[in-house]
């Protein structure tokens, strides 16, 4: 009977001893695990940065690069690479992204943005991976100009037909100078950020355009797009950025940045151009005095993209006046 | 036959032991290979900030020489280089600049110094100092000076 019992306590304690033994095995693997994790997520995004802004300093560049089995998740002012629960700052950059990339190819496409004085480069982030479908008449300037700007790298599509779902993970559709009048059905699986399409109104890139923001609605409801929020962008690389960016708020979380930039930068300009008709004053050079005094620098510390239009084309007036009496450029 | 299993227990309990021992030693290992590798990673992460910001303070417009935007390549305006100071202690250009200051020196002819941005890092660990040859142009003037650009990155 005592040995029954002592041979049934042995029994119980190799199970306990094993299991402990088990538990703690396998709490070491998934710290290990994590760890791995977040340790790879911190050295992504820390080589990702160090990317950008390489890229962001090089001017109407496109670079393609690979992310290593993870996925890059954009929020406004921030970007988190994989599961891992850190974001980190895009800070100085003005990134316009999708809400997200997943592992793979990534293209970073850099586009100055001048009001007409460069103000900084815009970062364009895509994946060839991401279908960028462009929606319009062939003959349209806009259209054109588009077709012509848009690095083949990223693989756009104009005009298919017959314009089916092909299994990717996100689709991106640019309409020019129409409304969005597509058929969604095919692309019911997608989740609603995943489908979004943006609609561009105006004669040129160069110029002021209106965007418009549509989203596909929820996959459990009738697919149909939603939204129709607009806002106005001045230049080329402002009207590229919302193709980039699948959010109304996300485009304008960039462009807030760039707006705070253009400020500081036209604040420079203006003492410059301060300084400068001081000099020609001195020199009793009225002519150029003149075109220094009238600058409209100042007009850009309160200025929206909606007056970008009307302040550079002075602006550039100006700088043409000023080159033809042989002055020092306004910028 | 009591005695004999208590001498199995003990010799359970002594191998249960002594393999929490070599587990340990081996986490122990582990976590000082461990701290190695972040310390040179840091150092790796210094590095790449330090080139960043180098990268950054190069291509800023609020400094570069341009005409009709047409950059004229490591070239500082000297009227930008004056009104920068006010605009780069704002805020907003630690996001660009971080721990780090810039001092434009004009060495021929003439010398001067221009302290165009200064947020040192109080107790830094590291100073990296790159120095950058530059023409500074003066658009008042129409004068062209050599100068260097001091990109002082703290971490």
């Amino acid at each position: 009977m005592k040995a029954q019992i002592e041979v049934q306590f042995n029994w119980i304690l190799v199970l306990a001893a094993g299991t402990l033994i088990f538990l703690f095995f396998f709490g070491v693997v998934k710290w290990v695990k994590d760890r791995a994790e977040q340790n790879s997520a911190v050295t992504v995004s820390a080589y990702l940065d160090a990317l950008l802004t390489g890229s962001s300093v090089a001017r109407s560049t496109v670079t393609r690069f690979q992310l290593p089995s993870q996925t890059v998740h954009f929020i406004c002012d921030s970007y988190r690479v994989g599961e891992s629960d850190a974001s980190k700052r895009i800070r100085n950059k003005i990134v316009f992204a999708p809400t997200r990339i997943e592992k793979g190819s990534f293209v970073a496409w850099s586009e100055p943005w001048a009001v007409p004085f460069r103000v900084t480069n815009f970062l364009l982030l895509g994946s060839p991976d991401i279908r960028y479908v462009f929606i319009g008449d062939e003959n349209d300037p806009l259209f054109k100009e588009l077709r012509a700007a848009f690095p083949p790298e990223l693989e756009p599509e104009f005009n298919p037909s017959p314009f089916v779902s092909t299994n990717t993970y996100k689709v991106r559709v640019i309409v020019v100078n129409d409304v969005p009048s597509l058929a969604v059905a095919p692309f019911r699986s997608l989740a609603s950020e995943d489908f979004t399409a943006l609609s561009l109104s105006g004669t040129e890139l160069d110029g002021s355009v209106t965007l418009t923001f549509y989203q596909k609605s929820h996959p459990s409801t009738a697919p149909h797009l939603l939204g129709g929020q607009s806002v106005t962008a001045y230049g080329k690389a402002a009207a590229l950025g919302a193709i980039f960016t699948d959010t109304i708020e996300d485009y304008q979380c960039g462009i807030d940045k760039a707006l705070v930039r253009m400020r500081n930068v036209a604040a420079i300009y203006e003492q410059r151009a301060v300084a400068l008709s001081s000099s020609y004053a001195a020199h009793a050079d009225l002519a150029c005095q003149t075109i220094f005094d009238g600058n409209v620098f100042a007009s850009y510390a309160t200025a929206q993209p909606f007056d970008l239009s009307g302040l550079s084309t002075t602006l550039s007036i100006s700088n043409f006046d000023a080159q033809r009496n042989s002055c020092a450029l306004l910028y | 036959m009591e005695k004999r299993g208590q001498m199995q227990m003990m010799e359970t309990v002594a191998i249960l032991f002594i393999f929490f021992i070599l587990i340990s030693l081996g986490f122990i290992f582990y976590t000082q290979v461990a701290k190695q590798s972040i310390a040179t990673k840091a150092e790796e992460f210094q590095d790449l900030t330090a080139i960043q910001v180098a990268q950054l303070a190069g291509s800023l417009p609020e400094l570069q020489c341009s005409e009709q935007n047409i950059v004229k390549e490591n070239c500082i305006d000297y009227l930008k280089a004056q009104a920068a100071p006010a605009i780069l202690a704002k805020p907003e250009y630690f996001d660009v600049l971080g721990y780090a200051t810039l001092t434009l020196q004009k060495i021929y002819p003439g010398t001067d110094e221009i302290p165009l941005y200064s947020r040192p890092l109080v107790n830094a660990d590291n100073k990296r100092a790159s120095f950058f040859p530059v023409a500074i142009f003066d658009p008042a003037s129409s004068t062209t000076a050599f100068g260097v650009l001091v990109i002082e990155v703290y971490s």
